[in-house]
């Protein structure tokens, strides 16, 4: 006994056997059989003053002194002395409490015993029961019927609403909710523990990806995905790559089928209870294909595209799905506002055609950037931007990998083509081991019909003596002015309705829609000069996509176009028709003119060379000899072939398609204005 | 059990998995088809022992919670009806004496020398040695027990998939061996598609799952 110490004895029931330490012979103890020993557990604890409790969760910083010991047992069952001085003090259910627990004695037999407490309090500690049995916790979820794509309302049990409410808002007696009939019918309800409960949806609900047969290893099962549809096994390896970078850029060749890839991923992601919200930004003009390939390829993931009225943006924005869908432009808007677009968790974001965001002080790919701050993974999406831009790539990697900071890395293409190797996956059509139809580029160099030429002629002779006029002042822009005025007459000459690559493409057409086939034809000038040559095209049926045709319409273009076989031509500008959409049905593709940047031109011609195509893939490429557009054509040419002597494979565009001053007023035999230093 | 060749019986899963925080215990049954399919998803919300209940229950409480609370009630309210129930933790087939369909324990093969099996298993294997060798036609081969000593403790059965996943040892309660040679087929075929292991990981996923995102299990 401690000195100074008061005495307190105290009857009560020791702690429960642990029922797995006991043999069938101690089971019966002090009269009680196990299964009412379990009934029945109890513990004591020392009721103190809260205030000289000093918790810190659940331990106490100083402990009160406190012992206490087994004195006495009642009974002739004892199993072990369990005389201790080494208590726990443990928190108890009430909050003024401590439980006063002896682990040895916990494995005592239930007798009825005394313990002697002391205690430096001086108000000597009371012995309560503080004790709670386990009980069996709530069951919740349910059989499967299928995805529900909302959350489930419970109805009440016994309610009036479940008694016989119709969906008017009338009972089933045709009177309003609330009717006595079914109030008196109704079985009275039960108090709910969770009275939220309603508003949850049920575990199953939760968590129907989850409960799938694991995905990647079964892609290839028959049933997985709908349509008898099998991913390539370089698109397993590009699956299994992007599962493993949480922020990669997949940058295959268009046509191999990136969009599928990322799909296929992100459903696995979803399938292992790793996706929760995901967020996929696209041109506005693809929209459309992410909404049908996610249908197509995961059609469990609920997809919503985010479009319209900012009050419907809004709506979507809050809609239960799986994967929003929006493009660059609406997401800018609703980043730069206080929409829904925020404050959702979004787990996942993909940048689709992500050379969208090459200027990283462009207002889009700061509201990409913003909108994937917290995602998990970032994913970008290109065909093309290695080939094209070195500072494409320091952009984009600012938005999938923030850390990896290239700036440092943008003045040398090799340095930086180290620094994101291991974050990006390139295959091109010629590596995977997949038997692409053929392709075939045949560059036409026509001559200019004999009016057309002399309008040529007369608009360049009018247009150099016009900048020559001009003196000092001559600018870029005069220069760019007069190659697009040049440019158009290549393509269609107003003035005698003449064009010789409108003859070409005629006689060509002629021949390939006798064929049973298909055509694209691409214009960076489709009001100018498509719009022009579309009349003389009529018997073929033209469709028409560029930047003034709506989105919902350019999906009904695609489908009419892919599905039907009375349009044999589709009319596109290379900027609005050039990015993600598959077109399969056409096998030919006519450039009526070219942008700048070939890389815009390639993508254009992978409309129809992809997967899914069938037939060997003509490309024409119609050029105008002895004009400007053959000039334009050397120069870049010549730089192109420079540039990949010295760099290899990474080009940048901006040194290649950019002219210099020198390059530009050449092509007119013109000098650029000097500029004079003054001192 | 005799013609199984158009019978596909669902199998349930139970399964005990810890709250992200460690503290509380889920208890999850999975039902699925024969082509692994999930049919039905039956969870408890978690049990929270206070540190005082962790204490008096002591080494039993994950047994007490499993058996007395969660596997007895989660197992009886299944409505798709389980032909039997598969559990990964030997002690968990004592929820046989709570359910009338049986209840097999099923594993991982062990590498001789990290063999957990205990006493008591190897007391029930020397009342039932395994003696079968058959092979359900297109399913999985029961290994005799005379090839594989080292790894295939007396009273397991092992199975081996010809779709490569990893070889699996599956016994039962005392008593119950009757139930276990006639559901064998239906193991076999089973295992020749779906590793027998692996819907507790999705039970695992599901349950992590959960207690991120439904305040019903934070």
């Amino acid at each position: 006994m401690l000195k100074g110490f008061r005495q307190k004895v105290v009857r009560g029931l020791l702690p429960l056997p642990n029922p797995k330490t006991l043999d069938s012979s101690e089971t019966a103890l002090g009269g009680m059989s196990l299964s009412e020993a379990v009934s029945f557990p109890a513990l004591y604890a020392l009721e103190l003053p809260d205030a000289v409790l000093p918790w810190h969760g659940d331990r106490l910083i100083k402990p009160p002194h406190v012992v206490a010991q087994v004195v006495e047992f009642e009974g002739s069952s004892i199993i072990g002395a369990g005389i201790s001085e080494e208590f726990q003090l443990l928190r108890a259910s009430r909050p003024d409490t401590i439980g006063l627990f002896d682990e040895h004695s916990v494995l005592m037999s239930p007798q009825l015993a005394s313990l002697k407490v002391e205690s430096d309090f001086e108000k000597l500690p009371e012995i309560v029961d503080f004790f709670d049995e386990l009980l069996p916790p709530q069951v919740l979820g349910r059989v499967f019927e299928g995805p529900s794509r909302t959350p489930r309302r419970e109805s009440s049990p016994g309610s009036v609403g479940s008694e016989g409410q119709h969906k008017s808002g009338r009972c089933r007696h045709g009177l309003r909710f609330g009717c006595g009939i079914c109030k008196a019918n109704s079985t009275p309800q039960r108090p709910r523990r969770r009275p939220t409960r309603s508003s949850v949806p049920d575990v199953f609900d939760q968590l129907r990806f989850v409960l799938q047969p694991p995905l990647l290893e079964r892609l290839h099962v028959p049933g997985v995905i709908p349509d008898g549809r099998s991913p390539y096994p370089f698109q397993v390896e590009g699956i299994q790559w992007l599962l493993e970078h949480p922020e990669g850029l997949l940058a295959d060749e268009m046509g191999l089928g990136k969009t599928m890839q990322a799909i296929l991923a992100m459903r696995v992601l979803f399938n292992r209870g790793e996706l929760r919200q995901a967020l996929v930004v696209a041109p506005a003009s693809v929209g459309a294909t992410w909404e049908r390939e996610i249908a197509a390829w995961a059609p469990e993931l609920a997809s919503v595209r985010v479009q319209g009225s900012q009050a419907d943006r809004d709506s979507q924005w809050r809609a239960p799905a799986e994967v929003h869908i929006v493009s660059y432009e609406s997401l800018r808007s609703d980043m730069q506002r206080a929409s829904p677009a925020g404050s959702i968790p979004f787990d996942l974001c993909i940048a689709d055609e992500a050379q969208k965001i090459k200027n990283p002080a462009a207002a889009v790919s700061g509201a990409v950037r913003s909108v994937s701050a917290k995602c998990q993974r970032r994913w970008a999406l290109t065909g093309t931007p290695l080939e094209n831009s070195a500072s494409d790539a320091v952009s984009i990697f600012s938005y999938i990998s923030p850390g990896l900071r290239l700036e440092a890395h943008s003045q040398s293409p090799q340095t930086l083509r180290r620094a994101i190797s291991p974050h990006s996956l390139r295959r091109t059509k010629n590596e995977v081991d997949l038997q692409f139809p053929e392709l075939r580029h045949d560059v036409h160099w026509l001559e200019l019909s004999p009016r057309q030429r002399q309008a040529y002629q007369a608009a360049e002779t009018e247009g150099i003596l016009g900048l020559r006029e001009m003196g000092f002042g001559v600018t870029r822009v005069h220069i760019f002015a007069l190659i697009t005025k040049l440019k158009l007459i290549c393509n269609y000459d107003e003035t005698s309705r003449q064009s010789c690559k409108l003859d070409f493409l005629q006689d060509s057409l002629d021949e390939i829609t006798a064929n049973g086939e298909k055509a694209l034809i691409f214009s960076q000038y489709p009001h100018e000069s498509l719009s022009k040559v579309a009349g003389t095209l009529e018997r073929f049926n033209p469709l028409r996509f560029d930047g003034s045709v709506s989105a919902r319409r350019r999906e009904q273009i695609v489908d009419q176009f892919q599905q039907r076989d009375e349009n044999d031509i589709l009319l596109m500008g290379i900027r609005s028709g050039g990015m993600g959409i598959t077109l399969t049905r056409a096998n030919h593709v006519f450039h009526f003119d070219h942008w700048w940047n070939p890389a815009i031109v390639d993508q254009g011609s992978a409309r129809v060379h992809r997967i899914g195509q069938q037939r060997s893939v003509f490309i024409h490429s119609l050029y105008t000899r002895d004009t400007i557009e053959e000039r334009i054509d050397a120069i870049l040419s010549r730089k192109r072939q420079l540039f990949q002597d010295v760099f290899g494979e990474l080009e940048d565009d901006k040194v290649v398609t950019r002219f210099s001053d020198e390059e530009l007023f050449g092509l007119f035999g013109l000098e650029p204005p000097k500029v004079v230093q003054h001192r | 059990m005799t013609s199984r060749n158009n019978y596909s019986p669902n199998i349930a899963y139970f399964a005990m998995r810890r709250t992200i925080d460690s503290e509380g215990h889920i208890g999850a049954a999975l039902v699925v088809d024969g082509k692994g399919i999930p049919t039905e998803f039956r969870c408890t919300v978690p049990v929270r022992p206070t540190a005082v209940q962790t204490a008096l229950y002591g080494a039993s409480i994950r047994d007490f919670i499993a058996l007395e609370l969660c596997g007895h009630q989660l197992l009886q309210v299944l409505t798709t009806s389980p032909a039997f129930c598969l559990v990964e933790s030997e002690p968990e087939l004592n929820l046989q004496t709570y359910i009338s369909i049986p209840v097999f324990h099923v594993r991982r093969v062990i590498s001789p020398g990290r063999s957990d099996i205990g006493e008591g298993d190897r007391r029930r294997g020397s009342q039932y040695r395994q003696t079968l060798q058959s092979r359900q036609p297109g399913g999985a081969s029961v290994v005799p027990n005379d090839e594989h000593d080292e790894e295939t403790p007396e009273g397991y059965i092992r199975l081996d998939s010809p779709a490569n996943f990893a070889p699996t040892l599956v016994n039962c309660c005392p008593g119950w061996e009757r139930s276990l040679q006639d559901f064998l087929p239906d193991l076999q075929l089973f295992f020749s598609t779906i590793d027998l292991i692996e819907p507790f990981e999705r039970i695992t996923a599901g349950c992590r799952l959960l207690s991120q995102q439904d305040e019903r299990f934070k």
